[in-house]
């Protein structure tokens, strides 16, 4: 280690020296200068060649021969070390200041930049954060209402925000009129949320689920929804198989997502996805691995209908025993998970009502159900039945709690309860009346609806009323699109 | 998921024509020594010598090899994706379309510099404008899949005009800095050219241009014609191999097909299968992944998030 130090700092001082030597040469001894070089040479055999070191014995020797110089000599080399050492200190400073001079200008035209583009930009982030997925989905869908001539209220503003045309639906008077003239032409029930929800609800449910991503800007989406995706046919075959449909447009960032990670290069698309299980062979038989979503089918570009069905059939025939395996074993566990808890929340019941008579815990009970019985039968037989003139109907949509959609139109003068109470009568309970029977309100009855119905766009609860009319409400009237929420 | 684009041309046959078309006329025209009919300046080309015909051949070819290299990436990156949202027919009209208006607008920048400015703009070879008409289109068609957020707040102590100090990135950027990379390839004439393409690619997807892509619709059967007979070619030829079984590899491969269809009742039955379903069985010997979430390990993830 010390001798590497002192090998530096010998290379270090006969850097010096070499620096120095033809300086002095130059000013005292001209001719001095050679001998000793080509004495050195000829002592230790180094040729002489640029970037060659003097090793300490030649420092020595230039060591001893400036001891043998004047004190002039060694005043004038002494100037020339700092001449060279202000010289080497200049060069660092002349180049390190305009470079640090320029770093500093460059920072600040930056920031200048950077605050301009953030004060035109200001708002870029926040819209696309916006985006909500199951808002997107809804976009689409009344798009597609739009293009295959289904009308709807609800447009979308430039920030892809929601907003239903409450002008019109206010006034009534180029919406009623249209509307009912326009048939409701079939289409696949589109679901109005995110596709990881989409594919959520299928693993959870194990059900079929179809994919459809299409571009508005494209000439064969439009041939292949008229063909294809609102034919009876087609529409019937995901009926009858259950099929759960999400569709989107490649503009958003979702489909277009999809699109590249199942490798789609042309649109529109179909995709089938259900839940498959890879069995491979080993040496102990068959191994199942878990079940897994998987794309099994997929169409893209413009197909006619016959070859569209042919493949879906294809598909669906090859991978449905599998699912129905898999949603039997799925229901059988659940049902024995279910079944123990049912006899554990019986017995806790058995527990709390331990203190109470059986008698009257069954008179209660059954006095109760008695009266509600008699209630929904009475409210059944007075509901308002449903209106068909032109201009005195509202047209309600409402989705039901098992995902089917019914449609009613109701007279626009009925208060909200009787929406209410058509829900509860006709959705949740199926109760049967006899027309020519005469129905008496139950008494020392109260009954209270255990359910909510809610507008889908902007969500909002409607209220039940007794004196508010559905004309009155702007989610009701002339359309309404709710959802039926069961209180917890 | 990714926002990368499939990799390949598969049914993509527009943006391989021009891939090919890209690299392919400028070898073309430097092995046959047609350099020099690709400059333009209206003077002397038009004004003494009245060569109108470099207006028609000046957006046929790039002259330098960066604008190639530029181009192919562009088209092979960023630009094949939307031959997938317009359509392949679609996508070959507008460039028919966008070479014709920038041809015409060309002429008028030309002459209108010359004429009014009295500056002999010297106009660059190459589809400049029919790129940068693509470049609006990229922008409103292809959706942005995620946004990068700088925040330069704690690093910056000169504000000049605010407190936030955040700029956003999202996952065109690589795009956006090719296009850049072309705008200035040649300065100021290829800046006039882009800006002309970008304007006309802004005219031509608000329907502002009198022509529109359903003004060529007598080319559709042209073009059907022509697609048509390019895939029958391939499922022909891959049929008349598997029913003749001419080979002892395709009988082979037969019977392993059978044998795990027997034991595997999930795998795909090839026996029966259509010509017709040949395209999804492609999917599995790709080696694409048929599960909606394939699993990515942190690597990708991290790859997915910051290099696409």
């Amino acid at each position: 280690m010390s001798g590497e130090l002192n090998r530096l700092n010998s290379t270090f001082n006969s850097f010096f020296n070499v620096i120095r030597i033809p300086n002095t040469g130059n000013a005292t001894h001209d001719e001095e200068t050679p001998i000793i070089n080509e004495s050195t040479n000829n002592n230790n055999n180094i040729p002489e060649m640029p970037g060659a070191f003097t090793f300490p014995n030649e420092v020595n020797n230039d060591i001893n021969n400036n001891q043998n110089s004047t004190p002039i000599s060694n005043y004038v080399s002494k100037f020339f070390d700092r001449l060279i050492t202000i010289f080497i200190v200049s060069l660092f400073l002349i180049v390190f200041i305009p470079v640090y001079v320029f770093y500093r200008i460059v920072l600040y035209v930056f920031f200048i930049l950077l605050s301009i583009l953030v004060k035109f930009n200001r708002h870029g982030y926040k819209k696309i954060n916006n985006k909500h997925p199951a808002n997107t989905a809804r976009k689409f869908i009344m798009k597609f209402d739009e293009r295959i001539g289904n009308k709807s209220n609800v447009y979308s503003n430039d920030n892809g925000d929601m907003i239903r045309d409450d002008i019109n639906a206010n006034s009534g008077l180029s919406t009623l009129g249209s509307e009912n003239e326009i048939q409701e032409i079939g289409r696949p029930d589109f679901l109005e949320c995110a596709y990881s929800h989409a594919l959520f609800i299928v693993k959870k449910e194990i059900k079929w689920l179809l994919v459809y991503i299409e571009s508005d800007q494209n000439n064969d989406a439009i041939n292949f929804t008229n063909d294809v995706l609102t034919n009876k046919e087609f529409l019937t075959f995901i009926k009858d198989r259950n099929i759960l449909v999400w569709g989107n447009d490649i503009s958003e960032s979702e489909a277009y997502q999809i699109c590249n990670q199942f490798k789609i290069t042309k649109l529109p698309f179909l995709g089938l996805f259900c839940l498959t299980v890879n069995q491979t062979p080993t040496t102990s038989g068959m191994r199942a691995s878990l079940p897994s979503l998987s794309l099994v089918m997929k169409i893209q570009g413009y197909k006619t209908l016959d070859y569209t069905l042919k493949k879906f059939n294809r598909a669906f025939n090859k991978y449905n025993p599998a699912l129905v395996q898999l949603r039997q074993h799925y229901t059988n566990s659940e049902g024995e998970l279910s079944s123990s808890d049912s006899i554990q929340r019986a017995y806790r019941q058995f527990r709390q009502n331990l203190n109470t008579p059986p008698v009257i815990r069954s008179l209660e009970r059954n006095n109760n159900e008695r009266a509600k019985l008699q209630w929904l039968k009475w409210r059944k037989s007075r509901l308002i039945p449903e209106n068909n003139i032109d201009g005195e109907f509202a047209r309600i949509a409402i989705r039901c709690v098992d995902g089917t959609r019914k449609q009613y139109k109701l007279d626009k003068h009925s208060s909200i309860e009787e929406l209410y109470a058509l829900v509860e009568c006709t959705i949740l309970n199926n109760i049967e009346v006899d027309e020519h029977e005469q129905y008496q309100e139950p008494e020392n009855y109260s009954h209270t609806y255990t359910f909510d119905l809610i507008n889908v766009l902007p969500r909002v609860v409607i209220p039940i009323s007794y004196q508010e009319s559905i004309e009155e409400n702007e989610y009701l009237y002339p359309s309404g699109n709710l959802v039926i929420s069961i209180r917890e | 998921m990714t926002s990368a684009l499939p990799p390949g041309f598969k049914q993509l046959p527009i943006a391989v024509w021009s891939s090919v078309a890209v690299i392919a006329t400028p070898l073309c025209v430097s092995i046959l020594n047609g350099k020099p009919y690709f400059m333009l300046a209206y003077d002397p080309f038009i004004s003494k010598w009245s060569q109108y015909w470099r207006f028609l051949i000046i957006q046929l070819q790039f002259q330098n090899q960066s604008e190639i290299a530029l181009a192919c990436v562009l088209i092979m990156m960023k630009l094949k994706g939307l031959e997938r949202v317009l359509g392949s027919l679609k996508i070959f009209k507008i460039i028919i379309l966008l070479y014709i208006y920038n041809l015409i607008a060309i002429f008028l920048i030309s002459f209108t510099f010359y004429k009014v400015f009295e500056w002999d703009l010297f106009i660059p070879s190459g589809p400049f404008g029919i790129l940068f008409g693509f470049y609006f289109a990229y922008n409103k068609f292809i959706p942005n899949i995620y946004v990068a957020r700088l925040d330069f707040s704690n690093f910056a102590n000169f504000r000049p005009f605010g407190e936030t100090m955040c700029v956003d990135i999202n996952d065109k950027f690589l795009g956006y800095l090719g296009f850049l990379l072309l705008l200035i390839d040649e300065g100021i004439p290829s800046f006039i050219l882009c800006s002309i393409g970008y304007f006309m690619g802004y005219l031509y997807f608000h329907e502002l241009l009198p022509f529109t892509d359903s003004s060529l619709n007598f080319i559709d059967p042209l073009y059907h014609k022509l697609t048509k007979e390019q895939t029958s070619i391939p499922i022909v030829n891959s049929s008349n191999v598997t029913n003749n079984g001419s080979s002892l590899s395709t009988g082979a491969r037969d019977a392993n097909t059978n044998t795990n269809a027997r034991s595997n009742p999930n795998q795909p039955i090839t026996g029966d299968v259509d010509e017709e379903y040949e395209e999804d069985d492609d999917y599995d010997r790709e080696g694409g992944s048929r599960e909606d979430t394939p699993a990515r390990t942190l690597g990708q993830q991290v790859f997915d998030t910051f290099n696409r």
